[in-house]
């Protein structure tokens, strides 16, 4: 049977416009079908596992290649794969606990509580819950994953979450919880994390590929094009220092907050 | 390693190399799916400015390094596969990409852009380049103009190097250099119009480029498209030349064959194309693949292996082929030349409605996603693009199919249409390995040259058609190679593509020259001969030769066809076939340095003509705004204050009132209708200037030309 991997490594790259990492970095590697050629030998046995597990971890699985394909190829879930068989899939950190009370419960993804000004903002108590590997998105594959996926359910009950990160998003939205976009809660405020392909909140390269590949994150970051102020959640972490009027979470909900007064 | 500049993004990453190791040429496609070796680089590079391209491009000059510029690797003739031991300068971090130039219609661009996020940064400003090819997504604009590309609009927008009004770039010769209209960034020394020419096509053996400045233009007012369904070729063809010469300038101009249309079901709606026919067959696979997947794999093995046989009975079966055909534009305007043209199709074809039209438009740059099957289940596929002047076209078209069908299925669209003729874009798939692709390759290019028809329209030459290539430039070559030697001294840039001197195929007979006849639409001249004043009436009438270069002149306005001339006992021919791609342009050199020499230009239909005048302080700078407002007049003059507009062909009385109203509006009275009047076209060295100088001699949409001052500004 002919795999993803088998279709995309002879297709002729139609996808690289599409992605993020490969547009933003403009790493060769990086272009989803080449991922898959990579792959593909790697299944054959004519490349080694290092050579695939590199390649593996540049996709930051945002499925911008599988929704620009004309034949809708699911490498994402090919990728996915090979990532677990290439024992790249960690199993899921423990969650936290939300604390604090309210019907609303916002996911901190970094060291920065940005609860409180929600709060003043939404006129209602918000909760938080903390989260630093992504509610363990990386661990979708994981043989735990259907047990994480409940546990996020039963902490987040019948609440609402404020999310600004895409893949925490999703692994919320697996476990069947009710979501907000942080960034369409303050869109208003006119500032944008916007990546130049899908136009959506974040890819996620930041996240994933700082681990593997840090100077990709950063370049990746880098090329995101501005079209006003930023926040520095998601990948726009990578540029408060680079002088591009970067502005910090908190900052722009006080900000929101004061002009709703 | 240790060479390449410290502060010069790098990488030995082995993923890196691997992705560098192979551009889309399907024969290393072959390759790569059996896994075979294939050379990787040394190095792969990331230069974001000019100053570290020159640093790199000064290194691997005192080493002798070879480098390999690479786009996105698109290219379907290995022109940016891997050398051993190479570095492979990948350009995507070239991304300059800023808003459009609204005084000049221009945009400037790095050459590492994709073209896709190119066109959509466009659109989201409410403009389109007009350069739509099916690589779109997987290409950058460097590598357009690096391989002289066109696009599928090419009938009314021209191909890249028509779109593409100046470039700059680094060469380990020259250090930067520019050419063309020079942008804000552009420093160095300015190339010649001829050393330009060679630059086009060049396919980065002269100089690797960092960014290049394009016409944009607004996002049309409407676009409409239609099928029409004609019985033979001969008959569409046809057609398609008279919409052409009747200067209708439909922006879409594609004509399936029959074995084509056949296969590719494109004159049945999608409905029926999903859930007719073949459905039943489909879900035959589908059960199939779940219980022996051996047979799917097999699936194609029967027909692509006996290729004469299927061909034969496709060529049995199909009856009648379908052109596409569709124009966009200002609402008036293609209001009249749809209007105009239907007597032309109608008069062999039979009109299929818009469906057929919007559903290519719609998945235009699909095609290349039905591909990978044939390759998978063992096959191979490739296509080849070739130039001819319209009374070859058939002949071409016979011998390429009649030469290929023993080794693949062959089938071919008509694409690329000019007035002065245009390209067959052959598909051929079979069954084998590289030696099959090989055989078949070879019986096809052999085909077109024995026919006198140009190896290449828009895919470039790179490694598999620098045999072919080699032998079409014969002697002419001498030009590029002194221009090498100043740009490339030690010979690094992309060494091994573009004209293969070892294969002897320089001393072989060039390809036969073809007999122009009255439908090509082309008469000879030579130096001295003004076209402007020869009979029957040159299409687009220069006060001499050659036409200005053509960031000068409307992509549509051809300059010439073919060049022909003695150079060391042989009588060369360069431009085959309009817009041919052999390699960079080295038409002008051989018009100056060749004995007794000619040129192919475009003549003018005789029928409908319109002219008019208007009196105005500024006629060229009015000149601009009609070309601007998306009128193409066949003649367009001006003698004293008055500004001459005229048309040509089958829409010329219809044009000519949408003008007359359109002046109206823009508040310019005073239209007088007058006779037809051909007004020589200035073609001297010129260079931009403010619309209302005096000194003005001619207009483009982009910018008011007047005469180059002798200090060269």
């Amino acid at each position: 049977m002919i795999e993803p991997v088998d279709t995309c490594a002879v297709c002729p790259r139609l996808c690289r416009h599409a992605c993020p990492v490969a547009e933003g970095t403009g790493r060769e590697a990086a272009v989803p079908a080449q991922l898959a050629g990579v792959l593909r030998a790697w299944r054959d046995g004519v490349v080694d596992e290092g050579l695939a597990s590199q390649a593996a971890s540049l996709c930051t699985d945002c499925g911008a290649c599988s929704a620009a394909c004309h034949l809708h190829v699911p490498l994402p879930e090919a990728l996915a794969e090979a990532r677990a068989a290439l024992h790249l899939v960690s199993a899921p950190a423990d969650l936290a606990p939300v604390l604090g009370e309210g019907g609303t419960v916002a996911l901190l993804t970094d060291h920065r509580d940005w609860s409180e000004p929600l709060s003043r903002l939404l006129g209602e108590p918000v909760a938080r819950w903390s989260t630093r590997d992504r509610l363990g998105w990386q661990g979708r594959g994981h043989p735990g994953w259907s047990s994480h996926l409940s546990r996020i359910r039963s902490e987040v009950g019948r609440r609402r979450v404020v999310v600004a990160d895409q893949f925490a998003r999703a692994a919320l939205d697996a476990a069947g919880c009710e979501t907000v976009s942080l960034h369409e809660l303050i869109d208003r405020g006119g500032w944008t994390v916007s990546c130049r392909t899908s136009g959506q909140a974040c890819c996620g390269g930041g996240g994933i590929l700082g681990g593997h590949h840090a100077s990709d994150a950063e370049q990746l970051a880098l090329s995101f094009p501005v079209s006003g102020p930023l926040v520095d959640v998601g990948c726009a972490a990578h540029l408060r220092g680079s002088g591009r009027g970067v502005r910090d979470v908190i900052d722009v909900l006080e900000e929101l907050v004061c002009d709703a007064l | 390693m240790s060479s390449v500049p410290k502060d010069v993004a790098s990488s030995v990453d082995r993923l890196d190399l691997w992705a560098a190791r192979r551009d889309l040429w399907p024969r290393d496609t072959l390759l790569a799916r059996d896994h075979a070796s294939l050379p990787e680089p040394e190095a792969v590079i990331w230069p974001e400015t000019d100053e570290q391209l020159e640093r790199v491009l000064r290194a691997a000059s005192e080493e002798g390094r070879p480098v390999v510029p690479w786009g996105a690797g698109s290219g379907v003739c290995g022109g940016a596969r891997a050398q051993a031991g190479a570095w492979t300068i990948d350009l995507k971090r070239l991304q300059t990409l800023g808003d459009v130039d609204r005084e000049s219609w221009t945009i400037e661009v790095g050459a590492g852009v994709n073209g896709q996020r190119l066109e959509d940064h466009l659109a989201e400003q409410g403009w389109a380049m007009g350069h739509s090819p099916s690589s779109i997504g997987c290409s950058t604009v460097g590598g357009w103009l690096a391989a002289r590309g066109a696009g599928q609009f090419s009938s009314a927008y021209g191909v890249a190097e028509d779109i593409i009004v100046g470039v700059d770039g680094v060469s380990p010769g020259e250090g930067r250099f520019h050419a063309g209209l020079p942008g804000a960034s552009s420093t160095g020394r300015a190339l010649s119009p001829s050393e330009y020419d060679m630059l086009v096509g060049s396919e980065g053996t002269l100089g690797v480029l960092t960014r290049l400045r394009l016409r944009v233009r607004p996002l049309p007012e409407l676009r409409v498209l239609r099928g029409w369904r004609f019985p033979d070729v001969p008959s569409a063809v046809d057609a398609m030349r008279r919409l052409m010469q009747e200067e209708t300038w439909p922006f879409a101009l594609r004509l399936y064959d029959p074995v084509d249309t056949w296969i590719g079901g494109k004159t049945r709606p999608k409905k029926v194309r999903k859930e007719g026919h073949r459905a039943w067959y489909k879900d035959l696979l589908s059960a199939l693949e779940s219980r022996h997947p051996e047979v799917v794999r097999h699936e194609l093995a029967l027909p692509l292996g006996l290729p004469r046989f299927i061909n034969r009975v496709a060529g049995g079966l199909a009856r009648g082929c379908l052109l596409i055909v569709g124009w966009e534009g200002r609402r008036e305007v293609v209001r009249a030349m749809e209007q105009a043209a239907r007597p032309i199709l109608a008069e062999h074809g039979v009109d299929l409605g818009a469906g057929p039209g919007e559903r290519w438009y719609a998945s235009r740059h699909a095609v290349s996603y039905k591909l990978m099957p044939i390759v998978l289940r063992g096959g191979f596929v490739d296509t080849m693009e070739v130039a001819a002047p319209w009374s070859l076209i058939p002949e071409v078209w016979r011998e390429v199919r009649r030469a290929v069908a023993p080794h693949a299925v062959v089938m071919a669209h008509f694409s690329h249409a000019y007035p002065e003729g245009g390209s067959i874009y052959f598909s051929f798939a079979g069954r084998g390995d590289v030696a099959c692709y090989d055989a078949a390759w070879r019986a096809a290019r052999d085909a077109v040259l024995a026919c006198g028809a140009a190896v290449s329209h828009h895919h470039g030459i790179g490694v598999l058609k620098r045999e072919s290539a080699r032998r079409s430039v014969g002697p002419a070559i001498a030009a590029y190679r002194d221009l090498q030697q100043r740009m490339d001294p030690r010979g690094i840039l992309n060494p091994g593509v573009l004209f293969d001197d070892a294969s002897g195929e320089g001393d072989q007979a060039p390809p036969p020259v073809p007999r122009l006849r009255w439908e090509d639409g082309l008469v000879e001249l030579q130096p001295g001969e003004v076209p402007a004043r020869v009979s029957p009436e040159v299409r687009w009438p220069w006060d001499r030769l050659p036409a200005p270069p053509r960031e000068a002149r409307n992509p549509w306005e051809c300059g010439w066809v073919g060049v022909e001339a003695g150079l060391e006992g042989q009588r060369v021919l360069l431009g085959r076939g309009p817009r041919e791609a052999v390699g960079p342009d080295l038409r002008r050199d051989l018009w100056d340095r060749g004995d007794l020499p000619r040129c192919w230009v475009g003549v003018a239909q005789p029928g409908g003509r319109a002219m008019g005048r208007v009196r105005t302080e500024h006629p060229w700078a009015l000149a601009r705004e009609v070309l601007r407002a998306g009128f193409r007049p066949g003649a367009m003059g001006v003698d004293g204050q008055h500004l001459y507009l005229g048309f040509r062909g089958v829409a010329a009385g219809s044009l000519s009132q949408a003008l007359e109203r359109w002046l109206v509006e823009a508040g310019v009275g005073g239209w007088e209708r007058v006779s037809w009047r051909l007004l020589p076209r200035y073609a001297g060295p010129s260079v931009p200037c403010e619309p209302t100088d005096g000194r003005a001699v001619a207009a483009t949409e982009q910018h008011v030309w007047r005469p180059q001052d002798e200090e060269g500004s």
